[in-house]
């Protein structure tokens, strides 16, 4: 992604004019007057940790942001002093001061983390995750909200809604703060907020790091990308599955992916069948699977069993692996292939790279053969009008 | 030696209408098999670079390269029927099937090549390339299209047949493309005389002098035999 370039020239604008030119101020109410100093698009400073910390706030994104009609104070709570010190991080699942219409508590997210740390993705009991939380994801790493970006409204980022449709609603409604507001709620939750494009890169910003994945004892995804779906999705056929639409498809949640050998998953061999029929949805994807075709795995199996592949040829070593000198597996994906992978799953993969290597091996001497043979082709070809010519 | 030469030469058939009806039904179906087959593996850069309007062509993408598949297949078929129930077809077959003496062609003409001996190898009808293409074409035929008909129905059978089929697929595919572009292209298209293009798949037709160069056997069994029926003077 291009945002350090975004970043270093939101930097120089800054530098260069933003200081003298806030924005002009947005419509909605600032009661806590935040904006008199945080609408300068210079305010920031480099934190203890040496990290460039921006605080300026784009009012116009802010205003028509899904938290547009928050107050600054709602989640930056304990900002009671200037300078501001010691401010605790925002928490998602603090209470705002909105009121969920359907019941009459203050609102928040509370929910919804609760159910999203249950999940593979949250701080669940996972030994591997208590001690690398860093790697899990948080609220804002897959929500990036505009607001957190406010230098990005200077590339034009922001896709916002289409005149046309605003200006219907615009029709009855005079409001138009208001209007945008009650459109994006709908619209967010029943339309796809992010193109499969996005969401790809969203996912498999993590999911492809391989190192990361390891420490997980996880595959990286990088043969997503080898899929029919991706070729699909790449030429932006809409009913081609990106990540969520398998991994949380019509009746899951988003928040709630599960580990694949959870029975609650969408990829648990019970439900896969479901999963790639997609019967719930806009349209069928493979409505006449056969569950031998569901269970197949969709990832290329290849690494894992590579992997696998590396601990049988540790066998030389065994003696060694007996004494307790050297641990029989290479890393944590190995130990846990070992155990998943069945004996017919192996064979599998060995007959494809079997097959693979036939391919190569013929078309590359095959056609080095064919290059040779019609070079001596031409060289006697030319000789011989040559000769003709002159005889 | 020019592609279409102006001349009161004696010409001679070397490919009959079912011959090149077959030829100009292999050759465009080839291209858009390869065509819309190799658009998904295009990287994903190279279509950003092509422009928009790309669901629509994805969609036709799908729906050209089954239509082309059916015309390919059904082709095969009409192959199949003429080289066994038609009369030329079976002469065709008969002089199309491999015999020892083409491994001594080869080996004749590697020494041509080389320098090593001053005589290019009489070919028959048929030489061992025109056999060579001709027989791994059909074999690559009935692999890409026995994988072909898995990944159309792919939801049908455990997902390791999808997982074999679609490697079988791609590579057949890449190795097919490439022999024709390096064997058949150059020997039809840029082999020196016959630029642009060898007039043969058009009118059916070879010039006396390229049939003595290239086939003198054969010529000699038509001098021979005046009632020989697949070539006759024209």
């Amino acid at each position: 992604m291009n945002k350090p370039l975004l970043f270093s020239k939101g930097i120089l604008l800054m530098f260069s004019l933003g200081m003298l030119l806030p924005n002009p101020p947005a419509e909605a109410a600032d009661i806590e007057n935040c904006a008199l100093c945080h609408k300068y698009p210079g305010l920031g400073r480099i934190d203890q940790n040496q990290k460039k910390r921006i605080f300026y706030v784009n009012e116009d994104s802010y205003t028509h942001s899904v938290h547009g009609r928050l107050r600054c104070s709602d989640c930056h709570k304990e900002v009671d002093k200037f300078p501001h010190h010691d401010v605790p991080k925002v928490d998602c699942a603090s209470q705002c001061h909105i009121t969920e219409p359907s019941g009459d508590r203050k609102f928040s997210h509370a929910a919804i983390i609760e159910k999203f740390n249950k999940s593979v993705h949250g701080a669940c009991d996972e030994p591997s995750h208590e001690s690398l939380q860093g790697d899990l994801p948080t609220c804002t790493y897959c929500h990036e909200n505009r607001i957190l970006r406010p230098i990005s409204v200077l590339a034009k980022e922001s896709p916002g809604i289409a005149r046309e449709i605003i200006n219907r609603c615009l029709g009855c409604h005079e409001d138009e703060q208001w209007a945008r507001t009650y459109y994006s709620h709908l619209t967010h939750r029943i339309l796809p907020r992010r193109s499969s494009k996005t969401m790809v890169r969203l996912c498999t910003s993590c999911h492809e790091d391989q190192e990361r994945m390891e420490r997980h004892g996880l595959e990286a995804t990088g043969t997503y990308r080898d899929t029919f779906h991706w070729q699909a999705i790449k030429y932006g056929n809409l009913n081609a599955p990106n990540c969520i639409d398998c991994h949380a498809p019509v009746g899951y949640f988003s928040h709630e992916i599960m580990p694949k050998d959870n029975p609650d998953s969408s990829v648990h061999e019970n439900n896969i069948l479901q999963t790639c029929s997609n019967q719930f949805g806009l349209q069928q994807c493979h409505p006449g699977a056969t569950p031998a075709f569901a269970r197949g795995p969709i990832h290329p199996s290849g690494v894992k069993a590579r992997l696998f592949d590396a601990r049988l040829a540790t066998f030389d070593k065994k003696e060694q692996i007996k004494r307790g000198e050297l641990s029989p597996f290479k890393s944590l994906i190995a130990e846990k292939a070992q155990k998943e992978m069945t004996t017919g799953e192996y064979y599998q993969y060995i007959f494809l790279l079997i097959i693979k290597y036939f391919y190569r091996i013929l078309i590359g001497s095959l056609i080095s053969f064919m290059i040779f043979h019609q070079f001596l082709d031409f060289l006697a070809t030319r000789r011989e009008l040559k000769r003709r010519k002159h005889p | 030696m020019s592609a279409f030469p102006e001349s009161d030469e004696k010409k001679y058939i070397r490919m009959n209408g079912h011959e090149r009806l077959q030829h100009h039904l292999t050759w465009t179906t080839f291209v858009l098999l390869a065509v819309t087959g190799f658009m998904v593996e295009f990287p994903e850069s190279w279509l950003v670079f092509l422009g928009s309007y790309k669901e629509p062509v994805f969609f036709w993408r799908g729906l050209i390269h089954r239509i082309a598949a059916v015309v390919m297949i059904a082709n095969l078929f009409y192959q199949g029927w003429y080289i066994t129930c038609t009369r030329s077809g079976r002469s065709y077959l008969i002089a199309m099937l491999p015999r020892l003496q083409d491994l001594w062609d080869f080996l004749q003409n590697m020494r041509y090549y080389l320098r090593l001996s001053p005589e290019k190898p009489a070919f028959d009808r048929f030489n061992y390339k025109e056999k060579m293409e001709y027989w791994t074409a059909w074999i690559g035929n009935v692999i890409i299209t026995a994988t072909g008909f898995i990944l159309w129905i792919e939801h049908l059978f455990p997902k390791f047949f999808f997982d074999v089929s679609i490697l079988v697929h791609t590579m057949e595919a890449i190795l097919a493309s490439c022999a024709i572009m390096v064997w058949h292209f150059y020997e039809v298209h840029l082999k020196p005389g016959k630029f642009p293009m060898s007039g043969i798949f058009l009118d059916g037709l070879i010039p006396e002098h390229e049939l003595i160069d290239e086939h003198p056997r054969e010529y000699e069994r038509i001098k021979k035999d005046e009632t020989a029926t697949h070539l006759i003077e024209a």
